[in-house]
């Protein structure tokens, strides 16, 4: 989790043209341009910055010689706050900056816990004794345990390179190795490893059974939790999707072993429908095939005149069951479709309606 | 080389009273007096107005840089016993240093940089130019160093002082080299970490370069450099990955193309098994319906055509089904000439014996296509060896192995051991087969036809007859001793019997004498 900046763990610079003859917009693009090769250092992305308007530049008198391009202010100067780890970078990168520009500017770098030291120079070598004054005044334990809990609250755990940088820390403020691995361990919290801090905080994030559990309340209290275990906010945000996206899968595979279940309750009905077709056309041939003739008066009934159907039924079925042929057949399709009496029944009586139907214009 | 810092101390504690505040830079006043060298020090008030009254709130002065020290410890103590805000103000050459704090331990560390003489202008000028130094290459080079020990020389810096603070501004890794080699070791580490890291569970993936960055800054390593190191690690950690990603990949698709070449073997297979299954259903409903009659019934017709009908099987494979399961059932009728046995094993299964002896002498001159012409020695070796096996199958397994040419033949064995004339042999075995009688002066002994045993009590290999034999299928037959002798010669050829054993002799066994032959008992 990155910390916010405090007055504890960073320190601000305050840099400010002291050149009275210069042009302002020189000033004011040296001002910019050092703050934009600021932002461009890494981790100083999002630095903010205040900018201090010169004085010596009038807006009105601009406006009136150039009514067209009125610009807000010029700027002589600006200030920053920056993590202490980064104090060492920043310096750097100013003097360079002052080697360039060579102008006289003075600088006010405040660093805890509340010192401030200020310097008037053109020069880039002077400058540089900011940054060895500033180092000799900051509190040695103070100092190593930011830059160790910085890179904790970065990385979850110190990597080889910060290691490597804490190491450098520790000798060039006279710590000793005891005193820095003390300081290594209270940085890095009850868990040593973020590997460890992973498996705990997965484990912490399967009482979320369904994604709606993970709500803002319960992320708020498993935020708190990633603070105190030093689990950055990126890992607990990965993780933090990572269920997020399990619960997703599940909820998925949920959804699809319902749809699996509905489709194969719809398999079984289109099975059986498909199984009553079958029979129906087997019993259709067999109707067929045991009236080669066609259907007869007899079937139809004895006067002719009026067909009665159940007598209809009742004849064919009769002529059916009058080869064993045919009898044989039938106890076979039944078998086959696996049908109980009453669909076969069914199907045979529907069969048998439309013949019946067509029977009067056979 | 001592020089001159201006201070100022005021109190800025906002909850003192003027009278409070005048009596605090009074102690203080006298406080500072009283260190040794402090004597002689002017100190001034500095005044404001509170309450509409000028008041004391703190005090300027100027010491010699020798005296911060004692300045300080003492500021601390005082605050130690005494916790006012307190406004403090060093101004030393061209650098000013303020501390406003009401903690005694907020000047222990000025107090720590007065005495390492870092505050003051001669190791501070000379450590920020020692330091500017190391940053350009990475380390002092013998130029650089040279101009450093005209710089101590000019700040009068002792050659140990300078030494140490040499030390101090190259930090630990003192060479270029030996700055570029701990770099990149420690990048390599932080690949292996993340190498370690992607092995196992996932990861919030993060830069390393910031840190490295910041390391290269630490150690005054150029980051153009650093950068170059970083790149060739991060180009190698990234071709790895690459590398897995894509073996990743083709694993996938051949995992996939497996599955679905799986997937078309295991439908095409089901196809198959489903067929073989069906006509597995189709060979056990043939058996069921042929299991009490040589043909089903015609219920059982019906039932196996809708079968058929319903599980796709050919005509063909239908029948050949249904006739394997006959043969299985009940004895196969395979024919080398062509000839039908079916009516043969009808009557044998229906132990219509007579009737199928008659029809065994059809089948068989059928076979010789003699045509009405007498059966001789030569042609009877034209009866091909299935139709022979097929007859005596069906006989056997009717009779319970009582009839059939095997039975013929085991008895004609039998009779060899026993007799050794050729003659006698011959009318000793049509006489253990019931077709002959013992011959007499005036009887030969021949059994006309219909005084056979069409039984089975009639004796061992009785039927079939062997009348297709003889130049008339008349009642009163006789049989060729030649052509017997061909059936029986043809007959051991295409069915040949099992070795007789050969008894073990018992060399204690008596010995008895049966028609001039010597047997062992």
């Amino acid at each position: 989790m990155v910390k916010e900046l405090d007055s504890g763990n960073s320190f601000r610079l305050s840099i400010k043209s002291l050149e009275d003859d210069s042009d302002p917009r020189v000033v004011h693009a040296g001002v910019q341009a050092l703050c934009s090769s600021i932002t461009q250092l890494s981790q100083l992305e999002q630095t903010k910055f205040a900018f201090l308007p010169n004085p010596q530049y009038s807006v009105l008198a601009e406006a009136i010689a150039h009514p067209r391009a009125v610009e807000p202010s010029l700027y002589a100067g600006l200030q920053c706050r920056a993590p202490l780890s980064k104090l060492r970078v920043v310096l750097r990168h100013v003097g360079n900056w002052l080697e360039r520009t060579a102008q006289k500017t003075l600088f006010v770098l405040e660093i805890p816990p509340s010192h401030t030291i200020t310097l008037q120079t053109s020069q880039a070598k002077i400058l540089a004794q900011l940054l060895t004054l500033g180092e000799a005044l900051l509190p040695p334990h103070e100092f190593y345990r930011t830059q160790a809990e910085g890179y904790v609250s970065t990385f979850g755990e110190l990597t080889p390179a910060a290691n490597a940088n804490l190491s450098l820390v520790q000798q060039r403020v006279g710590l000793s190795i005891e005193e820095a691995n003390e300081l290594n361990a209270t940085a890095k919290g009850p868990f040593k490893a973020l590997a460890e801090k992973y498996q705990h905080f997965r484990k912490e994030l399967l009482v979320c059974k369904q994604a709606s559990d993970l709500d803002e309340n319960f992320w708020n209290v498993m935020r708190a939790k990633a603070i105190s275990m030093g689990l950055p906010e990126a890992d607990a945000q990965f993780l933090k999707d990572e269920r997020l996206n399990a619960l997703h899968q599940e909820a998925e595979q949920t959804r699809q072993q319902a749809e699996a279940e509905a489709a194969a309750e719809a398999q079984r009905q289109h099975e059986r429908q498909q199984r009553l077709l079958g029979y129906r056309h087997q019993f259709e041939e067999m109707v067929i095939d045991s009236l080669p003739q066609g259907v007869a008066r007899k079937h139809i009934g004895p006067d002719g005149d009026q067909p009665d159907a159940a007598l209809f039924h009742q004849n064919v079925m009769a002529d059916l069951a009058g080869s064993d042929f045919n009898r044989g057949r039938l106890t076979q399709a039944r078998e086959y479709y696996n049908l109980d009496p009453q669909e076969a029944k069914a199907v045979e009586k529907t069969v048998l309606d439309e013949l019946y139907l067509l029977s009067d214009l056979l | 080389m001592a020089q001159n810092i201006a201070c100022l101390i005021k109190f800025v504690d906002p909850q003192l009273k003027p009278d409070e505040l005048d009596t605090e830079v009074h102690y203080l006043t006298e406080d500072l007096r009283d260190l040794d060298g402090m004597s002689q020090i002017r100190f001034d008030p500095i005044l404001e107005i509170r309450d509409a009254v000028e008041t004391r709130v703190g005090i300027r002065f100027i010491a010699h840089s020798d005296l911060l020290v004692s300045i300080l410890r003492r500021l601390r103590d005082r605050l130690y016993y005494k916790p006012l805000e307190t406004w403090f103000l060093f101004h030393i050459s061209d650098l000013n240093l303020q501390i406003r704090t009401d903690q005694a331990e907020d000047l222990v560390d000025l107090m720590a940089t007065a005495q390492s003489g870092l505050l003051f202008s001669p190791v501070r000028d000379y450590l920020a130019e020692a330091e500017t130094y190391s940053r350009t290459q990475g380390e002092l080079s013998p130029t650089e160093l040279d101009n450093l020990n005209l710089l101590r020389q000019r700040l009068s810096l002792s050659a140990e002082q300078a030494e140490l603070l040499n030390a101090r501004a190259v930090g630990p890794y003192k060479t270029h080299a030996e700055k570029h080699r701990y770099f990149d070791e420690t990048t390599a580490a932080e690949f292996s970490r993340l190498r370690h890291m992607d092995a196992d569970h996932p990861f919030a993936p993060k830069d390393p370069w910031p840190v490295l960055q910041e390391l290269a800054e630490n150690l005054a390593l150029p980051i153009s450099e650093a950068e170059a190191i970083y790149q060739k690690h991060w180009q190698r950690y990234n071709d790895e990955i690459k590398l897995k990603t894509d073996q990743q990949s083709a694993k996938t698709a051949v995992d996939d193309s497996f599955v679905a070449e799986t997937k078309a073997a295991d439908a095409h297979q089901n196809q198959v098994e489903q067929a073989r299954e069906h006509l597995e259903q189709y060979l056990s409903l043939c058996r069921q319906a042929m299991a009490n009659s040589l043909y089903p019934s015609e219920f059982d017709q019906g039932r196996l055509d809708q079968a058929r009908r319903l599980w796709d099987i050919s005509l063909d494979e239908a029948l050949t089904i249904e006739t394997a399961v006959r043969n299985e059932l009940y004895g196969g009728v395979e024919s080398a000439a062509g000839v039908d046995y079916n009516r043969l094993r009808d009557l044998l299964l229906q132990q219509a014996w007579q009737e199928a002896d008659m029809e065994t002498e059809a089948v068989i001159l059928k076979t010789l296509d003699r045509d009405m012409q007498p059966v001789t020695a030569t042609t009877v070796q034209r009866l091909p060896a299935v139709d022979l096996a097929t007859i005596d199958a069906l006989w056997s397994r009717y009779s319970n192995k009582r009839f059939g040419f095997r039975a013929q033949q085991q008895v004609h064995r039998s009779q060899q051991q026993i007799q050794q004339d050729d003659r006698q042999q011959w009318l000793a075995f049509q006489q253990a087969l019931g077709w002959r009688e013992p011959s007499s002066l005036f009887y030969q002994g021949y059994q006309p036809y219909h005084d056979l045993n069409f039984s089975l009590e009639a004796p061992l290999g009785h039927l079939p007859t062997w009348r297709w034999c003889c130049p008339s299928l008349s009642d009163r037959y006789r049989l060729s001793l030649d052509v017997m002798a061909a059936v029986i010669h043809h007959l051991s050829l295409c069915m040949p019997l099992d070795p007789v054993p050969t008894p073990a002799v018992d060399p204690t066994a008596p010995t008895v004498l049966t028609g001039g032959q010597t047997r062992a008992v």
